[in-house]
């Protein structure tokens, strides 16, 4: 057992402390009581506040264990802490909610689910990003199926059958990859592809594995899944898929493609750059025809990755970096929205964007809050979702993609159509009682919390970007 | 006649066959079981393509041996999740036929 003692376990302790919560609730849901299952949400909190204190205190280590599978290096654990901290925020949020599946189950998925996202941050190797993929989304199929309803299972089966042929794709797509260097390793595979010529088989291996991801991070062309399970999930489900699994998506694609295909660069840089376009322009227009609101940010959503993608048409260091930084101040807002969605929800209040009209006299703190997400969506200053488009469109301007720059710029102005219908029926609108709308006390603190980061994000980002080291 | 004096090409062909056939049963089925077994095709075209690699690319290592092994053991987790959905689904609808699931509109 000498390979036990060459394991630096310290370095693993985020995803052990992840994995053994994961453990404790699903056993907890079996031999507790009713009564005892409500703490389940609490020690789910504990475990996520826990795991990023270890992130935090591994921080600055770079290593891999495992014979090169598992490394930990600074962007993956940014991405895991934003993972962990956008995840925390939903439990919280969701400690008060009714489920219609145990509390036990319903929160030993998720942490199973962030584990697979946190092993996926931190692959090096084929083999492990595959297996933390299916260790993501099998948990989210079995979540998106959670409520008994026929919409809930419709969903779920979509979700699944488009994912599992996504899988296969990103799958072969890794054997040809195999085939051609003989590696698993993304460095070795590196070191080998630089040897070779660019051949069709690496285009094909490429387009395969861009295809598998790309329907991870909901990308148009591969984006049909996403209206659909955002609106026919539970929402703490919905909530949870706002933020969770694409971190992971985007983890995936930025360990993959800037070390293992470096020598091809100019090639996939170019069909993320079209990559991007589509999905702004196909998100935005097709949002601006809802009227039910989840769809609605299942489509903003769809946009957003078009945002995101730019991060990756620049490749460069920049580029990933303003990626990041808009990744979290996106999820913290799309998590927001979706938060003001359960709780309007849980009071027994409609989903179409009808039903929030004169939201803001039934609960003016909640309304506001909405108000501050969504214009966080459309970028206004001084919110960070204006900060976050600053860096990724400067990046994009910096290495020549202007007329890349353009195209997000009119897409955030065409964005803002949809995204206003929903603050004027909350302000402008006649509510339909005038009967205060209460939101339980942890609901109401976690909408507070990522108010309050929003704001401060956005006036004074540099105390984020310096721990990112942009 | 030994494994060797076939080319590797015949398995990536065959491999290649088997994943057209199963991208074909995912595009025009309409039952979701079926669609579900085409997935397994095309799960066991990579594979094939793997175990192929690994020995005539990398006789020496086994990595591509082990990754179809975990292939193996993922295409169960999966199996077992999507007939659990398709049983869910057959509960709410009374039918595993896609057409029928028009629930979601653009």
């Amino acid at each position: 057992m000498e390979w036990l003692q060459q394991v630096n376990w310290f370095v693993l302790a985020p995803e052990l402390i992840i994995f053994s919560f994961a453990i404790i609730v699903l056993v907890g849901e079996l031999f507790l009581s009713a009564n005892a299952k409500r703490s389940l949400g609490v020690v789910t909190l504990i475990g996520l506040i826990a795991s990023l204190a270890s992130v935090a205190g591994i921080w600055n280590i770079e290593t891999t264990q495992f014979n090169g599978m598992f490394s930990v290096d600074l962007t993956a654990n940014i991405l895991k802490a934003i993972l962990l901290v956008t995840t925390s925020l939903m439990v919280l949020g969701a400690l008060k909610s009714r489920f219609s599946m145990g509390e036990g189950e319903f929160f030993s998925l998720i942490l199973f689910s962030v584990l697979g996202t946190m092993f996926m941050a931190s692959s090096a190797d084929l083999i492990m990003l595959f297996i933390a993929l299916e260790l993501t989304v099998l948990p989210a199929y079995v979540l998106t199926a959670g409520r008994r309803s026929a919409r809930s299972s419709e969903a779920a089966l979509k979700y699944f059958l488009l994912g599992i042929v996504a899988s296969v794709i990103l799958l072969y797509g890794m054997t040809l990859l195999f085939g051609l260097t003989g590696q698993t390793n993304f460095i070795a595979i590196a070191k080998e592809l630089a040897k070779q010529k660019i051949d069709a088989t690496l285009a094909v291996a490429m387009l395969m594995i861009i295809v598998g991801l790309g329907f991870k991070v909901a990308a148009v062309p591969f984006h049909f899944w996403a209206p659909d399970v955002y609106e026919g999930s539970p929402v703490p489900v919905a909530t949870y898929l706002a933020a969770g699994p694409k971190a992971g998506g985007f983890a995936a694609i930025i360990h993959l493609f800037p070390v293992a295909l470096a020598s091809v660069k100019p090639a996939w840089a170019m069909v993320f750059a079209a990559l991007a376009v589509l999905s702004m322009t196909v998100g935005n227009f097709v949002a601006l025809a809802q009227n039910q609101i989840r769809r609605l940010l299942g489509y903003s959503a769809i946009a957003h990755t078009g945002y995101l993608l730019i991060g990756l048409a620049v490749a460069d260091q920049i580029g990933y970096s303003s990626m990041i930084f808009y990744f979290f101040v996106y999820s913290l807002a799309a998590l927001g929205a979706f938060l003001v969605v359960l709780a309007t929800t849980e009071r027994g209040i409609g989903e179409s964007v009808t039903d929030f009209a004169g939201l803001h006299k039934r609960a003016p703190m909640v309304a506001f809050a909405m108000a501050v997400f969504l214009f966080s969506l459309v970028g206004l200053p001084p919110l960070a979702g204006f900060m976050g488009k600053l860096f990724l469109f400067s990046a994009a301007v910096k290495s020549n993609l202007i007329w890349l720059a353009v195209v997000a710029v009119l897409n955030s102005v065409v964005s803002f159509g949809y995204y206003v219908t929903v603050i004027r029926q909350m302000y402008l609108a006649p509510p339909v009682t005038d009967k205060a709308m209460p939101v339980s006390a942890p609901l109401y603190l976690s909408i507070m919390l990522i108010v309050a980061a929003i704001i401060v994000l956005g006036v004074y980002p540099t105390a984020f970007l310096s721990i990112i080291n942009l | 006649m030994s494994l060797e004096s076939i080319p590797l090409s015949y398995y990536l062909i065959l491999s290649a066959i088997l994943f057209g056939i199963g991208l074909a049963g995912v595009l025009l089925r309409k039952n979701a079981v079926t669609i579900l077994l085409s997935v397994e095709i095309m799960l066991n075209a990579a594979n094939l393509n793997l175990v192929a690699f690994s020995r005539y690319i990398t006789p020496a290592a086994a990595s591509g041996q082990i990754f179809a092994l975990f292939v193996m053991a993922i295409a169960a987790a999966e199996v077992a999740v999507g007939l659990a959905l398709v049983l869910t689904i057959y509960r709410n609808v009374k039918s595993v036929n896609l057409d029928e699931f028009n629930l979601f509109k653009w």
